[in-house]
């Protein structure tokens, strides 16, 4: 008796607490879920009017139900693929609207040159090199000057360092290789703008009177040979210091185009006279 | 083999009290047969079986109701408890017997679910037509489904 008593106590305990687990958690929406699927599918067993009728209803409910899920499933995978064209269409648009003001430098540009398209960028040279899909069957040769759009202004953004028939490698200003002489807008004076491989470059040789501060702008010099004067192609953004092996001064710049968004760029062909097309192609 | 037993008892009751909910209610209202075979059950089961199967039960009949999940488990497990204790005093192998044990705890059992329901959410659950008049008609209808019971059980009948 007392073992039946004991076994008792334990079974109340045992479902009790197993009662109030479900009380605890919220398991009344799956046991609602159960309970639906299960109406919905015996429905016409209570409701048909012929015990035949009623069973042979059974499985056409269970099959809505499938069908159902996979008209789920193929929606939701429209709904998917909707949102990737919606996706397509901002990106176009957004290009589009770059392409339109692209076009309006084109028409007011002072040098004559191609459009081209940014095809390929290695991870291991971010800042040095991007191809091209423009190559010399497009008219472009090599040192040509590469200009980009930033805020609607024209940028330097580097130079066409190797050309194939149809594609070119472009030597951007922030790459390790590159430098640039350029002007500093304010007071005229000029240094050697050098790429270093990151978002930073850095402005060498200048003498202590040319005093540039953060946001002087720095274009292209009349006395540079290969980019055409008065190009933007960086900002200041430190003050100057002495260069520790010579008696001349440094700064840091911000190049003004960017190499991580970089995706149209204008070559520009330039009508150089042939002997110095010729030195240039010899020297650098 | 009981087990397998217990468990087509159980269909069969689930069946029918759903069955008997949709096809005849009478005036809103149908015995219910899982309090019934619940109590049954602990009737005629020994200590484990005798509140497992009412909390199955119970179990069910939340599936059914708009209740939280595991109220009336709770509550039928009560009833299995207090059945077990219930037997140790009392013959409930008579079907007078049953029917007013029956009666006394379905009542309980109501009104256990519909106070709890109140002090937890404010709301009545049950109408005033089921608290007075289901216990009666679920009373009634528990004799037969002793004898049910009695079949699929391996106690014999007492």
């Amino acid at each position: 008796m007392n073992r039946e008593k004991d076994l008792a106590n334990y079974a109340l305990a045992f479902f009790a607490a197993a009662s109030f687990l479900l009380l605890v958690f919220p398991s009344t929406p799956s046991l609602h879920s159960v309970r639906l699927l299960f109406s919905y599918s015996l429905y016409p067993v209570l409701q048909g009017a012929r015990l035949d009728y009623r069973l042979r209803n059974v499985p056409d409910n269970v099959l809505r139900l499938v069908r159902a899920d996979q008209e789920n499933l193929r929606l939701k995978a429209e709904l998917a693929e909707a949102e990737l064209e919606a996706g397509r269409a901002g990106r176009l648009e957004a290009e589009n609207e770059r392409l339109a003001s692209m076009l309006a430098l084109s028409r007011d540009a002072r040098w004559r040159g191609t459009w081209a398209r940014v095809i390929s960028k290695s991870p291991r040279d971010w800042f040095g090199t991007v191809f091209i899909d423009k190559g010399t069957d497009h008219g472009v040769r090599l040192h040509a000057t590469v200009l980009a759009l930033s805020g609607g202004r024209p940028v330097l953004a580097g130079r066409v360092f190797e050309v194939y028939p149809s594609f070119s490698k472009v030597m951007l200003v922030t790459s390790e290789l590159s430098s640039v002489i350029c002007r500093l807008r304010s007071s005229g004076h000029e240094g050697m703008l050098e790429g270093r491989g990151s978002r930073r470059l850095r402005l060498g040789y200048l003498q202590e009177k040319a005093e540039p501060r953060p946001g002087d702008e720095l274009v292209t010099s009349v006395g540079g040979l290969l980019f055409p004067p008065g190009i933007l192609v960086a900002t200041v953004s430190g003050t100057a210091s002495r260069d520790a092996s010579m008696n001349l001064f440094a700064a840091e710049a911000e190049p003004a185009v960017e190499p991580d968004s970089l995706q149209e760029i204008y070559v520009v062909n330039m009508d150089f006279p042939a002997e110095i097309r010729r030195y240039s192609e010899e020297n650098l | 083999m009981t087990a397998l037993k217990d468990l087509f008892f159980f269909l069969l009751i689930c069946s029918g009290h759903w069955w008997l909910h949709w096809s005849f209610p009478m005036g809103g209202l149908a015995p219910n047969l899982l309090f019934a075979s619940a109590f049954a059950s602990a009737v005629t089961g020994g200590p484990v079986r005798g509140i497992a199967l009412p909390f199955f039960f119970g179990l069910y009949a939340d599936l059914l109701g708009s209740g939280a999940a595991g109220s009336w488990a709770l509550i039928y497990t009560l009833i299995g408890y207090a059945v077990q204790v219930m037997k140790r005093h009392f013959d409930l192998g008579s079907p007078f017997s049953q029917a007013a044990a029956a009666l006394v705890l379905s009542l309980l059992s109501l009104f256990a679910y519909q106070s709890a329901y109140l002090a937890v959410s404010g709301i009545s659950p049950l109408p005033l037509k089921v608290l007075v008049l289901e216990p009666l008609i679920t009373a009634l209808t528990v004799p037969p489904v002793f004898l049910l019971a009695c079949r699929f059980s391996r106690r014999p009948r007492r």
